[in-house]
């Protein structure tokens, strides 16, 4: 049987329960879980087995294609291409990472400490509004703010008489792809699955008994230091989730790199997941295009594993 | 027993007169099943009919929805769908590649003849060669309907194994359009030639203006109108020797037709076409030298920034393809006059390998109304019925209506009479020939074209100098040529 | 609940957060102000509201993509719901059971998460068209329930992993089958999770546009995602700006009713029950 160490204070989780194999109950498990594994084997297993097979091909998508062992895979360690998208995407996961844990936390922090749960139901309410505009338009209206000309940023800038600042963010090759990552200021409520950080944060923020704010009281705990001994602790898994999901979501990005710069100037902001799309779309090369989504998998792959790891080595440690 | 017979025969008689109109009924039954109702799909891109909006600013082109009608009167079996259009660009891509592979395409599509050439081997297309030596039954005295149209339609409709898949009827063609009350606060004229074009700039740049709108964003047109016009120029006297002929080559009206793709390898290999060649790296020294004259934003702005830039009076020229005639025209933001003129020709004062040969015409059989039918339409029956519709579409007094109703494309056809007269210095421009060799686009692979984009935008910026960008570009080039060599399996070049 | 602060930190607070609010709130005010504007009042000005006001941008707007909404509707209702469903089986046999090779599959079906998406997107699209579901809106609900699935297992094993014991044993020695446990205890009390993973597929469902754009030729079948395309291309590549933003706004009116009408269950639900002590 599998324990789990609850966190302090909170009761004990379910138990599972170990099932014989072959025995009636092992059949249904199996009958509950086969729908959602067909599903997954056909859309997804396969799909991905096929790609597999067809990074070592020189395939165009559409008839046999030919054989070409590992070459494909050589061209893309020796592609300065997939060099300068990989360091991209290494800032952009990083730079998101970062924003989706800080900002929405901080405002979760706000909201949480105002003390009563009418004075935060109008915040959540307003916080969850920006989730029902379609990225679409949220990339749209960035692409506003950023242009050079008449785009608030550079406007606001100059109203400051910080005028000198004012670039190109989108077309300067030393700005593009950071433009592209830090777009959503004030990133509180992300793009997509990223908007409900804020809310899981104050769930779980507003899960933590009172019994131990109390005792930090006693203590004479209060401040940075309650956050960091008591607070931060207890919602370790939701801010583990976040950080989870938007490294997996923000390695394949491809969609806002698209709109707001098409990878330029140059190939400064390009990313793995473009070039994927161009490779495959454009440039009729499928078999090139799989190489570089089996490596995207294996880095994530490989991630994973680490985290795993150092999931396990945590938990074993409390 | 008479009466027996008598009755037999009365009912006889009966069953006969019974008999008789049923007969009939069944055959005007097999007469009606003869003439099944067809449904014809058809994808007609910016031809394509719709209602007036609020938000319109002239009307939307309506002309087609009209034709439907009269067609329908004489085949009133033959119903046809027009699809709603896609936004051109790597949605219309996805969408074109996926429902041919899907066997989900449209009867009759809409697409550019390079697309063509990247896909005739797939078998999606119908083959019109047949059909075009037919006579056009809706052009009085016609004995093959290949002849309606220009030479350039046929030839850029060809694709490289000879077959015709594709029918471009629509001429597409540029200009440069300036900002008359710009140009003459700063006492600029309109150029002729190169050097005249940068002195125009810089004094329009001393009055304080952006003189050009170039943009390097989003679709390559302008970048790629320019290394054509100047390709075309400066290596006129090597063209030739890049070809592998001794005579001169004549510019004509198909786009890129002096040297073929197969050709241009063959001298990439050979080296007579190549980066490290000062002659080849001429366009980019002069694109470099025009780049001082660019709003700065160049590298983020795309096409409708562009005009949007000239339409209000912030850039002072802008080179725009004539499906934004209508538009600069009506447009309500526009406070000024303007005009257009053709871009400037490079001579001896400006480059060294100048042969005093004008400026080709940017444009050629690219403009809307390529059509192509689905190879798939045998099987669904739809063949014949297709075949017939663009026979009857592309007949001349439908289709300059049509062409004159969008505004958008000059028309394709021998027979232009009542062409509109905005339109008609396009097909000029277009019959005084267009350049000859196609390399920054369409000509090699679009993976080089992209490579060539990054390379010179890094070069432009002033991050590589010209002897390493080119360096660069010369390996792509490489590339290029051996994967066009193993596509198509030119075993002949080495 | 929570220890109050002092009023002076209490003002601060609000400031700050009616600060962040407000810029939060700006790329959905921005959709508002340029679905009444003009095209000329757009390029005049992109970021402040202009009048007059254009409402025949929504009239325009509502015309064109009215026809497929009930599309969009079914086909996210449907993919949602059945997503919700499987999921749901599956994550209950995980997280109640250890069975031999659940270890395997579990970690399988993460192991889907990590993969590129457009990686796939060829492939599964011929494996759609094999499967004869080419152009029909069964093609778009294997796609979706499949994507559903993925966060809507890993996420409901967890809720349901996290079920106290006691509440579980207790219901069981009460001579409660299966099922029982399953419905009256195990879903009411997860109910934030479910509602959190419909709310999160239902957006992706509502808002994704390439494979409908892929699996659907024929208009009649549309989404309104698809609806919309037609004003981002009005003339050879200028957009209809207005039209198109009184789009998204249309288009985004059932999400946000979904949202406020399941905000109230949904947020109590994180903040009581079983993940309280």
């Amino acid at each position: 049987m599998k324990e789990r160490q609850a966190p302090r204070g909170l009761p004990a989780p379910m138990k599972t329960r170990r099932v014989r194999f072959a025995s009636p109950q092992m059949v249904l498990c199996l009958i509950q879980v086969a729908p959602a594994l067909a599903a997954l084997a056909v859309f997804r297993y396969f799909p991905v087995l096929s790609a597999v097979w067809h990074s070592f091909f020189n395939w165009n998508g559409f008839d046999e294609g030919r054989f070409t062992g590992m070459a494909n895979y050589g061209e893309l360690f020796s592609d300065p291409v997939m060099g300068t998208a990989s360091l991209n995407i290494l800032a952009y996961v990083v730079i998101r990472v970062a924003l989706n844990l800080v900002f929405p936390l901080l405002a979760a922090l706000l909201i949480h400490h105002l003390g009563s749960s009418r004075a935060a139901y109008p915040y959540k309410a307003l916080f969850t509004v920006p989730l029902v505009v379609p990225t679409m338009v949220v990339l749209l209206v960035w692409k506003f703010i950023y242009n050079p000309h008449d785009g608030i940023l550079n406007r606001f800038l100059s109203f400051l008489g910080a005028g000198a600042l004012a670039r190109d963010w989108l077309g300067d090759f030393g700005t593009a792809i950071y433009a592209v990552s830090g777009l959503g200021f004030p990133w509180v409520t992300g793009i997509g699955i990223s908007g409900f950080g804020m809310l899981l944060y104050l769930a779980a923020l507003q899960g933590i008994p009172s019994e131990l704010y109390d005792a930090c009281a006693v203590d004479g705990v209060s401040g940075a230091r309650r956050l960091f001994r008591l607070e931060l602790p207890l919602i370790a898994r939701q801010l583990y989730l976040v950080a989870l999901l938007t490294v997996i979501n923000t390695l394949q990005t491809y969609v806002p790199v698209m709109v707001l710069t098409s990878g330029g100037p140059g190939t400064a902001s390009m990313v793995p997941g473009l070039y994927l799309y161009l490779t495959a779309f454009s440039y009729d090369r499928f078999g090139y295009a799989c190489a570089i989504g089996v490596v995207m998998a294996a880095v994530l792959a490989a991630l994973a594993a680490f985290q795993s790891r150092l999931n396990a080595r945590a938990e074993s440690a409390t | 027993m008479k009466t027996r017979t008598l009755a037999a025969g009365a009912a006889g008689l009966a069953l006969l007169l019974i008999a008789q109109p049923l007969s009939a009924r069944g055959q005007k039954d097999a007469a009606q099943e003869a003439a099944k109702q067809i449904k014809i799909r058809m994808y007609a891109s910016e031809y394509t009919p719709r209602a007036r909006a609020q938000s319109d600013r002239w009307d939307p082109p309506t002309y087609l929805d009209k034709l439907r009608g009269e067609y329908r009167k004489t085949h009133p079996n033959v119903d046809i769908e027009f699809l709603p259009k896609i936004p051109s660009g790597p949605e219309f891509d996805t969408w074109f590649i996926t429902q041919f592979k899907a066997g989900n395409a449209p009867d009759i599509g809409n697409q550019l003849f390079s697309e063509i050439n990247r896909n005739y081997q797939k078998g999606w297309f119908l083959d019109l060669s047949p059909y075009l030596e037919k006579p056009d039954p809706y052009v009085a005295g016609n004995a093959h309907w290949k002849d309606i149209f220009l030479p350039g339609v046929i030839s850029t409709g060809t694709a490289p194994d000879g077959k015709i898949y594709l029918l471009p009827t629509g001429i597409n063609g540029t200009a440069i359009f300036y900002n008359k009350a710009m140009f003459q606060k700063a006492g600029a004229s309109v150029p002729t030639t190169w050097k005249e074009f940068m002195e125009a700039q810089q004094k329009l740049k001393d009055a304080g203006f952006v003189p050009f709108a170039f943009n390097m964003n989003g679709a390559r047109y302008c970048s790629n109108w320019t290394l054509r016009c100047l390709q075309d120029m400066l290596m006129d006297s090597k063209l030739n020797t890049i070809k592998g002929i001794s005579g001169p080559i004549e510019r004509t009206t198909i786009e890129g037709a002096g040297v073929s793709q197969k050709e241009l390898v063959a001298a990439i290999k050979k080296g007579t076409y190549s980066a490290k060649d000062p002659q080849w790296q001429e366009p980019m020294r002069l694109l470099k030298e025009w780049s001082r004259y660019w709003d700065p934003s160049f590298a983020s702005l795309d096409q409708n920034g562009a005009y949007m830039q000239f339409v209000t009076g912030k850039a002072a020229m802008v080179w725009m393809d004539i499906s934004r005639v209508k538009q600069v025209a009506v447009d309500s933001l526009r406070q000024f006059d303007y005009g257009t003129f053709s871009f400037p020709t490079v001579t001896k004062e400006s480059s060294p390998y100048s042969t005093g040969i004008a400026a080709p015409a940017i444009g050629g059989f690219t403009g809307d109304g390529e059509y192509l039918v689905d190879a798939l339409t045998e099987k669904r029956g739809t063949r014949e019925a297709s075949i017939d519709w663009l026979m009857y579409v592309t007949a001349p007094e439908h289709y300059i209506p049509m062409v004159n109703d969008l505004g958008y494309y000059a028309p394709g056809l021998k027979d232009a009479t009542n062409l509109s007269p905005a339109l008609e210095p396009f097909v000029q421009a277009v019959q005084k020939g267009v350049f000859r060799m196609e390399t920054y686009l369409r000509g090699l692979t679009v993976k080089y074209a992209d490579q060539y984009y990054q390379t010179m935008q890094e070069y432009l910026a002033g991050r590589k100098d010209l002897p390493q960008a080119c360096e660069e570009i010369q390996k792509y080039m490489n590339q290029a040529a051996d994967d066009l060599v193993a596509q198509n399996g030119w075993t002949d070049i080495r | 609940m929570k220890p109050a602060r002092s009023r002076p930190y209490r003002i601060a607070s609000h400031l700050i957060l009616i600060v962040l609010a407000a810029l939060s709130l700006y790329p959905f005010l921005f959709m508002l102000m340029t679905s009444f504007k003009s095209n000329e009042q757009f390029y005049h000005g992109y970021f402040t509201p202009a009048w007059p006001l254009h409402w025949g941008n929504y009239a325009e707007a509502w015309g064109q993509i009215a026809v497929y909404f009930g599309n969009s509707i079914s086909i996210t209702l449907i993919s949602v719901l059945a997503g919700l469903l499987i999921a749901a089986l599956a994550a209950w046999a995980f997280a109640r059971y250890s069975f031999p090779g659940s270890g395997f599959l579990y970690g399988a079906i993460l192991v889907v998460l990590l993969i590129p998406g457009v990686l796939t997107l060829i492939p599964a699209f011929v494996v759609l068209r094999d499967l004869g579901l080419m152009g029909t809106h069964g093609a778009l609900y294997a796609v979706y329930v499949t994507e559903s699935l993925i966060l809507g297992i890993v996420v409901l094993k967890s809720f349901f992993s996290a079920l106290p014991e006691e509440l579980v044993e207790a219901a069981a020695l009460d001579g409660a089958a299966e099922t029982q446990v399953v419905a009256r205890i195990a879903v009411p009390l997860t109910k934030p999770a479910f509602l959190t993973v419909a709310i999160m597929n239902t957006l992706f469902c509502w808002n994704d546009y390439i494979w409908p754009l892929i699996l659907l030729p024929d208009t009649r079948l549309w989404t309104v995602t698809q609806g919309l395309v037609s004003f981002r291309d009005r003339y050879a590549g200028m957009a209809a700006w207005g039209p198109l933003f009184a789009g998204f706004v249309i288009a985004s009116v059932p999400l946000f009713l979904l949202f406020f009408s399941s905000m109230r269950s949904f947020l109590s639900g994180l903040t009581s029950g079983a993940l309280k002590a």
